[in-house]
């Protein structure tokens, strides 16, 4: 008795004092964080803040000597100067070639990733087309630039969106397959040997099964791709002609002239072109996380 | 229900052999379980029946129709898998309809299969629960709702209780046992685990380096071991082996020298020379096998075994010991204590014989009576 009765005293006040500490410990250790997050969060927020407050600057105001952020008298006139300008049809040029050639190239190189992962090729075929993807998502995209316009050419597709999307999946195939083969991968081979042993065919496998299990790592493949497409302006600017046609990035460089820059309108182009972006980022957030980490892994 | 018959069954990856030359008739109703080291092939054949894997050579027959070349779901089998299998993003009922549902089964009678299959396995509380909120035992249970629903004519197991604590291992291995009183199926088992197959299986198939070492029931596996890897496999703890020497041989008796000197008479019938038979002679050097149920505890015997370990389980004791440089393991009911030397005596009916290649000298009369 008179062991437990000594043990138990020091025990008991380790136990009472640790609380106190730790409570002093974790707010030191927590206002260090705060005031970390909150650095990182004006680094990165500073450039978009400052975009919106442009954008909402009247034109004479954003070229005085104030250094302030924000205009002291806002006015939507860019906006309306753009919406008159055509920029909603931009927009929607800019969606159906980014949304387009992101879901194509989602589709095959889903379907591509899991033939790689899944089927026996000979003599390793399935290394040697995995380099030849990698390298040409890594040439600089100008050396393929002549070579596709003169099969856009041939084809007839030049100037339009869908000859755009084709174009862009020299670097979103490679992109997506390279990503979806890790996710591909982690979809333990028992569950489809399981669902094959009770009937489903390989169209139902990919459907029932993978498909649903790469949600998150779709999802992110899905959101960068997008962003890649989305801010694409190498071939934008080779394969269109006509304005009307323009995605978003080509039309930018419009505000841009030898006379002048039209700092209000460019500025309201960044802010209304980096939304959707920005919404669908935060919308697909925890799948993006989660794609993250299991790239991580 | 149906009966499975492998003939002559082969495979071979490049160019090494996993299974030769199986042959094994599973009887209609018939709980058969393959056991065996990791390894030697069984989860293989297993998975050959399942058609998971090619056949390389050989016949599989499933109900008497030759299923070589069908896909796995034509062969009227459901499968529970080591790891269970279960897809993640569905819920428990969602995993037992989706099979109904490949199969095309209308909805009234799916829901009524997956109800009998849930109040069977007891997962009324867990229909709507994903496989990630389940405990492994449970996990189990719906792995074994997915394949009953599918009423299909033979049940394959691979390893199903591995994964699993021992106190639950315990549990599920009679429930499985009930499940096949129950559903009267075929049932194929696959584990590493002898007590397992000891405990379940109507018969076992022992299996080494991809051939079939033994086919009988669990007591004819225990009792009547063919050869020493059986004999070691089977039962728990494992045989205990002597070195010893044919002294003197007649058709009634055979003497043995033990390896300290004694010679001990025995009983020539139960190992079947009238010598000749197994090329028996004099002087032949063989291993005698003896359980840790053939050692008893006699003051009175001249072999004095120097207790070492002693290990309590209550009711019963093993005793771990050497007499001279060769270890034994003795089971007792009365344990003596550890560092202590105790006199033992080996019960004659308990004895087993096995010539140099391993083989038991009872199984080659049996062979040589057969012939």
């Amino acid at each position: 008795m008179s062991a437990i009765k000594q043990t138990s005293v020091p025990v008991f006040s380790d136990s009472v004092a640790a609380p106190f500490s730790g409570v002093s410990r974790l707010s030191a250790r927590t206002l260090g964080f705060y005031l970390a997050l909150g650095a990182a969060l004006t680094f990165f927020a500073l450039p978009i803040v400052w975009m919106a407050g442009i954008a909402f600057t009247p034109s004479g105001e954003y070229v005085s000597d104030s250094l302030s952020l924000l205009p002291a008298h806002p006015t939507l006139a860019h906006f309306e100067a753009l919406w008159r300008d055509g920029f909603p049809g931009r927009l929607a040029n800019t969606l159906i070639v980014a949304v387009g050639a992101t879901l194509l190239a989602l589709s095959l190189g889903f379907l591509a990733s899991y033939a790689l992962v899944r089927f026996r090729f000979p003599r390793r075929l399935d290394h040697a087309f995995l380099l030849l993807v990698l390298v040409i998502k890594m040439m600089p995209p100008i050396v393929v630039a002549i070579p596709l316009f003169q099969l856009l050419k041939g084809l007839g597709l030049l100037d339009s969106k869908l000859g755009l999307i084709l174009v862009y999946q020299v670097y979103t195939l490679p992109f997506c397959i390279w990503m979806l083969l890790s996710f591909v991968r982690d979809v333990p081979l028992s569950l489809e040997q399981a669902a094959s042993l009770e009937g489903a065919g390989l169209l139902r496998r990919l459907w029932h099964i993978v498909l649903p299990l790469c949600g998150p790592g779709l999802a992110a493949t899905f959101i960068f791709t997008l962003i890649m497409a989305w801010n694409e302006f190498l071939f934008a600017l080779l394969y269109l002609s006509t304005p009307s046609h323009f995605t978003l990035p080509l039309y930018v460089s419009n505000f841009i002239t030898e006379n002048e820059t039209f700092w209000g309108q460019l500025m309201g182009i960044g802010l209304l072109s980096s939304l959707p972006m920005l919404l669908m980022a935060g919308y697909v957030q925890r799948y993006l996380l989660r794609g993250f980490a299991m790239q991580m892994k | 229900m149906a009966s499975v018959t492998l003939q002559n069954l082969g495979k071979q990856y490049k160019n090494q052999t996993v299974l030769r030359d199986i042959n094994l008739q599973v009887r209609d109703g018939e709980f058969l379980v393959l056991v065996g080291p990791s390894g030697c092939g069984k989860s293989t054949l297993l998975r050959m029946i399942a058609g998971l894997e090619t056949v390389s050579g050989g016949d599989i027959r499933i109900g008497g129709r030759r299923v070589n070349q069908l896909d796995p779901v034509d062969r009227g089998i459901a499968m529970v898998f080591q790891s269970y299998a279960l897809y993640p993003h569905m819920t428990v009922w969602g995993n037992m309809a989706f099979g109904l549902k490949m199969a095309g089964v209308a909805r009234p009678e799916r829901e009524q299969r997956i109800q009998q299959a849930v109040e069977l396995l007891q997962l009324q509380a867990l229909t709507q629960r994903k496989p990630a909120e389940l405990s492994g035992g449970q996990r189990q249970r719906v792995a074994i709702g997915r394949a009953i629903v599918r009423k299909p004519e033979v049940f394959l197991f691979d390893e199903p209780l591995s994964n699993l604590d021992a106190k639950l291992r315990d549990q599920m291995r009679v429930q499985l046992s009930e499940l096949h009183h129950r559903l009267g199926s075929t049932m194929i088992y696959v584990t590493h685990d002898q007590k397992e197959a000891m405990t379940m299986a109507d018969r076992i198939v022992v299996m080494r380096n991809g051939v079939i070492e033994q086919v009988g029931t669990p007591l004819e596996l225990y009792h009547q071991p063919a050869n020493r890897f059986v004999a070691e496999f089977i039962g728990s703890p494992a045989m205990n082996f002597l070195p010893v020497r044919v002294a003197a041989l007649n058709a009634r008796s055979l003497s043995l020298e033990l390896p300290w000197g004694q010679t001990m008479q025995t009983e020539a019938s139960r190992f079947g020379p009238k010598t000749g038979m197994s090329g028996l002679k004099t002087d032949a050097q063989l291993a005698l096998g003896v359980r840790a149920q053939g050692l008893v505890i006699d003051d009175s015997s001249d072999l004095r075994m120097q207790v070492d370990v002693v290990e309590e389980l209550g009711n019963i004791a093993y005793v771990h010991g050497r007499i001279q440089t060769h270890r034994l393991i003795m089971e007792t009911p009365c344990a003596p204590r550890a560092g202590t030397e105790v006199g033992v005596r080996l019960k004659p009916d308990m004895l087993h014989l096995f010539d140099e290649q391993g083989i038991s000298l009872a199984s080659q009369m049996e062979r040589a009576h057969a012939a």
